[in-house]
């Protein structure tokens, strides 16, 4: 064997195109990355569900029914058809009977009221008993490519049996109940990316409907609204077929799927920083822009006292058990008052120009000045609201190369410069303090749920979910940076690792995040007074959730869709503004 | 049983945290194996071997080393997927144009070839090449850039040629020159970067076939990273969910 040798192609290195945003100053990682930041983060016209509402509605999508066999119990199958341009996907969704005591949204939980896929294609009465074998158990069954999202979902029982009631009634029910429950299903898990044999989302970015991350969970989540919408007007015709009414189109609009979330989603902002980065920096990006190019002028101002006023509202109308969400929504409402009338100020101070960016940084001081954090990042919301032509486009830059590649030539003295740039936050903390390790997450046995437990009192920190240690092991590896001899530490990395190989994943972590700043999440998450549900908001935020609804410091339940337009509104003219769903007014509700 | 990729990535994951390895090898060592199965080079095959696999050595500097050439053992976890030596490799190419590093004792050299496409999205060409129980050889080259490598398998040396048994894995890595080999040893199966291209798209649309029982066995292992549930931490883990 011979091995040639020849010129070849020059070595390429492959570099991600250049963010026009960086001639915009964002804010830094050390302000926007902290726990507490993420935690206060709300939806934005940028978040996903607003991202494929645009693109149903743009694309004209078509949804119909093609089966609806629901009894008079509200069993059944229903299977939707989605035609969109060049493709068709169906959504199965199978209706059991639940008995009250097995009801709950933990994901252990067994047997639901509802169980969901979203296919591609077409399902023949073949595949049709094939899902129906293997969606309602959910992890049990197994799946085939084809299947895009496996999901299921419980009844808001209270909310479900009220409306039914009304409308057999033939009377429109009030929205005041939805404004404190929001939905009439309620997911607790939706799973997207080779979960039990779906399709990897590998497969489903190169598809033209759902390329975007989540956007086939959101996609999923907007018809289980719809499904929910059409069961409760069918159970009320059968109880009432001479009586019934419809919901009217604002309190069906009013309607969104709620959705349970407790610890299983909090490691994913961890397991996926790249990802985490890229949804952080589009959303500062957007505020940047808002910031530095959009011109104030009196209407938007006027929009603004609008948006802020439907902001007060949603909040008054937003109810939670939880004591510290409550304060943080009071005191919110305080500040969104004196925000009121510092836009009014700027209204009628307003000359008829301003530079760009002018008046909307005046009052984005005001709020780092006067607001918690909490208000900034819903003015943040607001901001964004008024350039849709600025923000909207950034909704492309969601998705992420999740790839971590090790750097291993880099010499040791630049791992470690790289290492005091963008981790002094875990260089500073005293892991001999107890308090900095009270707490560690592990994978529990009961289908895998992930838990917290505190150190020293229950079983488990020798299976520690390591990627929560991140500050840690960082800490670790500098300090064994440091402790080598001045000749050694222009060595390549690679050198190092041979020596020390337990330190490979967290070097190509910090390596790997070069360009990506955002996707740390700069905490100890084993502190005493981590509050896991930060982490929890922060994904939920991007995907667009409204209604934060903390049921105790690691679980929370709150709302998507509400506000967004019907399944019957696709096609028709429509205003993307949606942002902070509040009551239909009695005029709305006709 | 049909499998996704991302799940049995996942899963591969948990069976080697299970075995004890730290966060970047089980990361490795599931990443080699999950792109052997999705490409058809059997990744299953090698992730028997690697199962029944226990390496105790201790990490350490090579066996030998000079500016363009180094040797490695495969003596513990760090080592058996070849990213180490691969990485090794790279550095000592960049510095110096072409560097080889062998890695001895390896029990499923197939897993390097994973590691051989890090080397070329960091813009360098690289190649493998080791010889099987069987004396067959095996030849993997990749361009710098290139999503997807080019494999050879070569018929088995003639008897009496001085080749016995299997050869440790050879890694050669070049700055600006393409590798390429040329033979006239009898090819067996011959495979160019877009049919592995081909198999990838096929394995996403189609899902990978696993053995269920060894797929029963991969999710036993998995429970090692798993703690027992008790009613308390049911109860306080993951906050109460019921109502």
């Amino acid at each position: 064997m011979t091995i040639l040798r020849k010129p070849g192609l020059q070595a390429s290195t492959l570099q991600e195109t250049a963010e026009t945003a960086q001639a915009l100053p964002l804010r830094s990682p050390d302000q926007v990355s902290t726990l507490e930041r993420l935690g206060s983060l709300h939806q934005t016209r940028i978040s996903f569900v607003r991202s494929i509402m645009r693109k149903m509605m743009a694309e004209g999508w078509r949804i119909s029914r093609e089966r609806f066999d629901i009894d008079d119990q509200g069993y059944g199958t229903v299977i939707y058809r989605i035609d969109t341009p060049g493709e068709r996907y169906s959504q199965v969704i199978f209706s059991h009977y639940l008995d009250p005591a097995e009801r709950s949204d933990r994901v252990i939980a067994q047997k639901w009221d509802v169980a969901c896929a979203l296919c591609e294609g077409e399902v023949s009465a073949e595949r049709l008993e094939e899902l129906r074998a293997n969606i309602p158990r959910q992890e049990a069954g197994r799946n085939r490519a084809s299947d895009i999202v496996l999901s299921r979902a419980n009844k808001s029982v209270r909310n479900f049996d009220y409306l039914v009631d009304m409308l057999a009634q033939g009377r429109q029910p009030d929205p005041a109940v939805l404004a404190r429950v929001g939905y009439l299903l309620r997911t607790t898990a939706v799973y997207g990316n080779g979960k039990f044999g779906i399709a990897d989302y590998a497969r489903v970015r190169h598809s033209r409907a759902f390329a975007l991350p989540f956007s086939a969970q959101m996609f999923a989540v907007y018809l289980l609204r719809h499904f929910s919408i059409e069961l409760v007007e069918h159970l009320a015709r059968v109880r009432s077929p001479t009586t019934a009414v419809p919901l009217n189109d604002a309190i069906r609009r009013y309607i969104g799927t709620g959705n349970a979330t407790g610890l299983g989603m909090a490691p994913f902002l961890v397991n996926h920083p790249r990802l985490l980065d890229r949804w952080v920096r589009a959303r500062e990006t957007a505020i940047a822009r808002v910031l530095y190019r959009g011109r104030a002028s009196r209407p938007l101002l006027t929009r603004l006292l609008a948006l802020v006023d439907r902001a007060r509202i949603y909040l008054q109308e937003t109810q939670t058990e939880d004591k510290r969400q409550f304060l943080e929504y009071q005191r919110t409402l305080e500040e969104l008052e004196s925000f009121r009338t510092q836009v009014n100020g700027e209204l009628g101070n307003f000359a008829g120009e301003a530079a760009p960016g002018e008046v909307w940084r005046r009052l984005s001081q005001w709020a780092q000045d006067h607001g918690s954090l909490e208000t900034q990042e819903l003015i943040n919301s607001l901001l964004m609201e008024l350039y849709p032509e600025l923000v909207d486009e950034l909704e492309g830059q969601m998705a992420a190369d999740e790839d971590l590649d090790l750097a291993p030539a880099m010499p040791l003295d630049d791992l470690r410069t790289l290492i005091e740039q963008h981790y002094h936050w875990a260089l500073s903390i005293d892991f001999d303090c107890p308090q900095q390790q009270y707490l560690f997450w592990y994978r529990s046995a009961d289908k895998e749920e992930p838990r917290l437990g505190i150190r020293g009192q229950e079983p488990g920190a020798d299976k520690e979910f390591k990627l929560t240690t991140v500050a840690r092991t960082v800490q670790e590896l500098y300090r064994t940076l440091q402790s080598l001899p001045q000749t050694e530490r222009a060595q390549p990395t690679v050198t190092f690792l041979l020596r020390y190989p337990q330190y490979r994943g967290i070097v190509r972590r910090i390596q790997s995040l070069r360009g990506y700043e955002y996707g740390e999440v700069r905490t100890n998450l084993l502190h005493r007074d981590t509050l896991p549900i930060h982490l929890l908001r922060a994904k939920l935020s991007f995907f667009g959730a409204s209604k934060f609804d903390p049921k105790s410091d690691r679980w929370v339940r709150i709302s998507l869709f509400q506000g967004a337009p019907l399944v019957s509104d696709i096609g028709q003219d429509w205003e993307d503004d949606w942002l902070f769903p509040v009551m239909p007014t009695r005029q709305e509700r006709g | 049983m049909r499998v996704a990729h991302n799940e049995f990535l996942s899963l591969c994951r948990k069976v080697f945290e299970g075995k004890g390895l730290s966060l970047g090898d089980y990361e490795d060592c599931a990443e080699a194996i999950v792109w052997l199965e999705m490409h058809g080079m059997d990744g299953v095959a090698e992730l028997q071997t690697l199962l029944d696999c226990s390496p105790k050595g201790e990490s350490g500097p090579p066996r030998f080393e000079d500016t363009t050439l180094a040797v490695l053992e495969a003596s513990d976890w760090s080592r058996v997927c070849g990213g180490l030596a691969v990485d090794l490799a790279y550095t000592k190419a960049l510095h110096q144009g072409m560097a080889m590093v062998e890695l001895v004792g390896s029990p499923a050299p197939r897993l390097v070839i994973r590691s051989l496409l890090d080397c070329a999205r960091r813009g360098m060409n690289a190649l493998a090449h080791w010889r099987d129980k069987d004396l067959r050889q095996h030849l993997v080259t990749v361009e710098a850039g290139g999503a997807y490598p080019a494999y050879q398998l070569l018929a088995a040396s003639e008897p009496g040629s001085g080749m016995a048994g299997a050869s440790p894995v050879t890694i050669v890595c070049s700055r600006g020159i393409t590798l390429e080999a040329s033979t006239t040893t009898p090819v067996l199966m011959r495979l160019a970067p877009e049919d592995f291209a081909e198999r990838y798209r096929r394995a996403l649309v189609e899902g990978i076939e696993v053995d269920e029982i060894l797929w029963q066995r991969l999710v036993e292992l998995s429970r090692n990273v798993l703690v027992e549930s008790t009613e308390e931490s049911r109860r306080r883990g993951a906050g109460y969910g019921g109502f």
